[in-house]
């Protein structure tokens, strides 16, 4: 076994090592002898083949493409052209129907001639026949007159073998008949056959024809129910509309109703309101006066007017408070004629800020804008 | 511009200021010192005049002829009693006072030549001018007292000082009563 | 589109004039006559310092006048000097209604730039602003100024800090014999000087309406005269000096008259003497009483006076001319000295009661008396030329000062410091 294995090896080793030398004068002899063009050469073709190759792929694939467009233009045709194509169809029909007809015309006439043919050469056969009998019997007759003895039988010998040929011939003929009994047959099939497919030409556009009034009925049909639909819809409009106008009557009834029925309550209301709003009003017109007392008392506590003050001035000034109570504006809306009179009551009002205004919002609403009058006594 | 008014305000009365040396001035026999000055400026006239000394009745009572002789400066005559006190607010002269009062009517009567000044006081409650008339009155009437004893008119010299010149400095009821007074000065002719 | 339709009407109700019932009045009748708050910063300085206090000058000026109230130093938030550092919502906080900056500079030390700013705390405005140039002695004399424009500003009435007041002094000299002088200060008391030195009393000084000449009464020649001396030139002249009492001088408002108290008839009564001509008309007629202290009304045709005709003294009224004297005062046993207001409306006296001298206004309208003054030993009230304060003359332990009281009775305040005694004030006119 390690035998075998260093043996193997050897050979092996061998093997390589020519191989080697082989593949290196190999490699020595190609590099010397190899040119450009040798390396150049396949690739050129490959190229080319590839180039055949993609152009093939090409033109398969416009092809395909074309097809593929002619079968999406060709399917656009048949959709656009479905009457057109039903009238040329109904026409074509019509046209085979016609060819039909003439064929039909011709294959009887072409029967009725090979009918009459054959009748003829039925006669023809009949008369040789006849004419074979007769000269049989003519034969037989002089073969029976040769032969009457000896020659008769030569006579019937060779009667015989007339008779024979005779019969040959007759089969021959026969077989002619035959042949022309089957090329009739056949004449017949064809006729038949094409009996059959004028019959199934016409089945054909029969079912053609058939398939059209369908797809007429078809149309139709969907002409109809597009028709019912764009009724029913219409019907289903109507009523609708009918809904919603006896709706909309409706509701306008109930909200005439609701309305009055608010009417009724909103002067009710209002009346409420009213008197809340006249509570609302002397309630708040007690907050003012209460406030206005206060802001008053302290307005004063805060006026240091001019001690030779005559008792005939008065400034009449208009403020306007923030909601904290401190003086947005003070503007003097009749002066006393005194600027420093003026002046001591407009001090006081700023003075004084900021002024107490009360948490009733209305009432601090009309706190918020208000006049003071300044008069010494 | 306002500078140049102030300044120009200011301006001359920094002259005067200069140019005055504040000269005493005595003007009709008086010895007063006026102060010349503009009474925008500074300054006090530290020197004081020489005003004849009326309140030193020793002096005036000095006479110089031989008429007010001895009696007048006999301690035990009536005659060494020559002030006389009033009441608040008051002109009448107290009856512990007419004996007094009667001795030197007395004696101006018998001495026509004496001359008697009568130098009327008053405390220095109430106001001034009305005390330096109450003080006249008080005067005038112990001359009216003197008169009645036979004195002439013309012996006497009746002059207030109301409160202007107490005896006695303060503000207590004894220097009230003190300063209410009349005095005699006699004085020679 | 439809919105800018509701804005405009919106626009429009807001422009109506509502009408006036619409808007609440609330009526302000009263207010107090309380001092003014003002807020007065120190003057910045700049360059040498001023020998003179311009900011104290003033705070004090205004203080004694009772209108205002200085802020304390202390409270002072801020020390703005010029208008653009002040921030006035610190000065509302303060509650302070004036605010008063300014500053003072000097390059050289004798002239000196003063300027300063009065705003409107409130309304956050400058009411006036002045710019002075001034020499180091007129600091004081500019300080008062610029009290007076302040006080102006903000009263509407002048000032009278740069008024002038004359007085009687009395020195004891080293022997014991007494010094006395008639004197002119400043109106706040400061800054005297000697007008007249005497050995003799001098006594009631009295202002001529144009501020330049004091009437007197001399006691120099041993009796009571009067004397009318011009203070620019110190001259003077004895205008009268009759028999018996020459005294209580009183100025015409036109200035060309005395009336004097007299008593060269034998008992003091009213005479107008025409300065011009030397010509002397008796007004009062009453021999049996003390008509003294005469006052002119402002009108110039009434005279005030002082008579005891009723057993007291009590102040009567007469006209110039003469004629029947009616009696004006009827409230307690002591009534003299009269002075009368500026507009003639109130008339400030010293009102005894129990004994107790005081100062008191009455109100010669309605006759109400109001006693001014709580010492006890007050005389010779005398009108400042506004009539907002009353000069008069007290005694603070035992020694003549001067003192004033606004017409209102709550600012009393003690005036100079001097180390004479004073007494019998008199309140110079506006300087004309």
């Amino acid at each position: 076994m390690k035998k075998a294995f260093v043996e193997n090896f050897l050979a092996g080793s061998y093997s390589l090592l020519l191989h080697l030398v082989l593949v290196v004068l190999l490699v020595i002899g190609l590099e010397s002898t190899s040119t450009p063009e040798l390396a150049s050469d396949p690739s050129v073709e490959i190229v080319q083949a590839t180039v055949l190759d993609e152009n093939l792929v090409e033109r398969e694939m416009a092809k395909l493409e074309e097809r593929e467009k002619q079968e999406r233009e060709a399917e656009q045709e048949r959709q656009l052209k479905l009457e057109e194509k039903l009238e040329q169809t109904q026409e074509e029909l019509a046209r085979q129907e016609r060819e039909y007809l003439d064929m039909q015309e011709r294959a009887e006439l072409d029967k009725k001639q090979r009918e009459k043919e054959a009748e003829a050469e039925r006669q023809r056969i009949k008369e040789l026949e006849k004419q074979r009998e007769l000269e049989e019997q003519k034969r037989l007759e002089a073969e029976k007159q040769r032969q009457l003895e000896e020659q008769r039988r030569q006579e019937a010998e060779a009667e015989r073998k007339r008779i024979e040929e005779q019969k040959r011939q007759a089969e021959l003929e026969r077989q002619r008949i035959e042949e022309q009994k089957q090329k009739a047959e056949a004449e017949r099939q064809r006729i038949e056959e094409e009996k059959r497919k004028a019959e199934a030409e016409r089945q054909r556009i029969e079912e053609e024809k058939r398939k059209a009034e369908q797809e007429r009925k078809r149309l139709e049909e969907e002409k109809r129910k597009a028709e019912e639909e764009a009724k029913r819809r219409a019907e289903e409009e109507r009523q609708r509309a009918e809904a919603e106008a006896k709706r909309k009557a409706e509701e306008a009834a109930k909200r005439k109703a609701e309305a009055e029925r608010q009417a009724a309550e909103d002067a009710l209301q209002r009346q409420l309101e009213q008197e809340q709003q006249e509570r609302d009003a002397r309630r708040v017109q007690g907050v003012v006066d209460q406030y206005s007392i206060m802001i008053k008392q302290r307005v004063k506590r805060y006026w240091i007017r001019p001690s030779n003050s005559e008792s005939g001035l008065q400034v009449t000034l208009r403020v306007t408070l923030l909601p904290g109570g401190d003086v947005k504006s003070v503007s003097i809306v009749k002066s006393s004629g005194n600027p420093v009179f003026d002046r001591s009551a407009e001090s006081a009002v700023y003075k004084a800020a900021p002024l107490p205004q009360p948490s009733d919002p209305k009432a601090a609403e009309a706190l918020r804008d208000f006049q003071f009058i300044f008069k010494p006594e | 511009m306002k500078f140049f008014k102030l300044f120009a305000m200011v301006l001359p009365l920094l002259f005067l200021a200069a140019c005055s040396s504040s000269p005493d001035k005595g003007m009709d026999g008086g010895d007063v010192a006026v102060e010349e000055r503009g009474a925008d400026t500074a300054g006090v006239d530290g020197q004081g005049a020489d005003g004849e000394d009326m309140g030193a009745e020793a002096k005036v009572v000095v006479g110089e002829d031989g008429y007010a002789g001895n009696e007048l400066n006999d301690p035990s005559s009536p005659l060494s009693n020559r002030v006389v006190y009033f009441d608040y607010d008051s002109d009448v002269v107290r009856s512990e006072d007419q004996e007094t009062l009667r001795a030197h009517g007395a004696y101006l009567a018998k001495n026509p030549n004496l001359t008697v000044r009568l130098e009327g006081h008053t405390d220095e409650r109430g106001s001034r001018e009305y005390n330096l008339a109450l003080g006249e009155r008080r005067a005038l009437s112990v001359r009216q007292i003197l008169m009645l004893q036979g004195a002439s008119i013309d012996q006497f010299q009746v002059t207030s000082f109301g409160e202007e010149r107490p005896a006695e400095e303060g503000s207590s009821e004894y220097a009230w009563s003190q300063n209410r007074r009349v005095e005699l000065k006699y004085i020679g002719r | 589109m439809l919105r800018q339709w509701f804005k405009l009407v919106a626009l429009l109700i807001a422009l109506v004039p509502w009408p006036a019932q619409a808007v609440l009045t609330i009526e302000i009748t009263g207010g107090s006559e309380a001092a003014l708050p003002i807020a007065i910063v120190p003057f910045g300085v700049e360059g040498y310092a001023p020998p003179e206090d311009i900011s104290e000058i003033i705070s004090n000026d205004l203080a004694s006048s009772g209108r205002f109230a200085p802020l304390d130093k202390q409270d002072l938030i801020s020390q703005p000097h010029e208008g653009q550092q002040v921030n006035f919502q610190d000065w509302r906080l303060l509650r302070s209604e004036g605010l008063l900056i300014g500053k003072v500079s000097s390059q050289d030390g004798q002239n000196f730039q003063v300027q300063f700013q009065l705003f409107d705390v409130y309304k956050a405005e400058q009411l006036v602003g002045k710019r002075y140039n001034v020499p180091a002695s007129g600091l004081r004399s500019l300080a008062h100024q610029i009290a007076d424009v302040v006080y102006e500003t903000l009263t509407g009435e002048k000032g009278v800090f740069s008024t002038r007041l004359a007085f009687v002094t009395e020195m004891k000299n080293a022997d014991g014999s007494k010094r006395y002088a008639l004197q002119v200060s400043d109106a706040d008391g400061a800054n005297p000087r000697t007008v007249l030195q005497s050995t003799q009393p001098i006594m009631s000084p009295n202002w001529a309406p144009d501020g330049e000449r004091l009437a007197y009464v001399s006691f120099e020649n041993a009796k009571s005269e009067v004397y009318v001396q011009e203070l620019s030139s110190g001259r003077r002249n004895s205008v009268a000096s009759f028999r018996g009492l020459n005294s209580a001088p009183a100025w015409s408002p036109d200035g060309k008259k005395l009336a004097l108290t007299l008593s060269k008839n034998g008992n003091p009564e009213i005479y107008v003497l025409e300065l011009a001509s030397g010509n002397l008309s008796r007004v009062t007629h009453n021999s049996g009483a003390i008509d003294t202290e005469a006052v002119w009304m402002p009108n110039g045709r009434e005279i005030l006076f002082t008579s005891d005709r009723g057993g007291r003294p009590q102040i009567y009224r007469v006209d110039a001319d003469g004629g029947r004297a009616e009696r004006v005062t009827f409230e307690g046993s002591y009534n003299a000295s009269a002075d009368i207001s500026p507009d003639g409306k109130t008339m400030a006296m010293v009102h005894a009661v129990n004994g107790k001298f005081h100062i008191a206004i009455q109100d010669l309208q309605t006759g109400a008396v109001q006693v001014l003054t709580d010492t006890t030993a007050d005389e010779s009230p005398s009108f400042a030329p506004n009539g907002r304060m009353i000069l008069y003359a007290t005694e603070q332990k035992g020694r003549g000062v001067l003192a004033a009281v606004s017409v209102d009775g709550r600012i009393k305040q003690r005036l100079g410091e001097s180390g004479s005694a004073v007494r019998e004030p008199a309140w110079s006119p506006f300087r004309r």
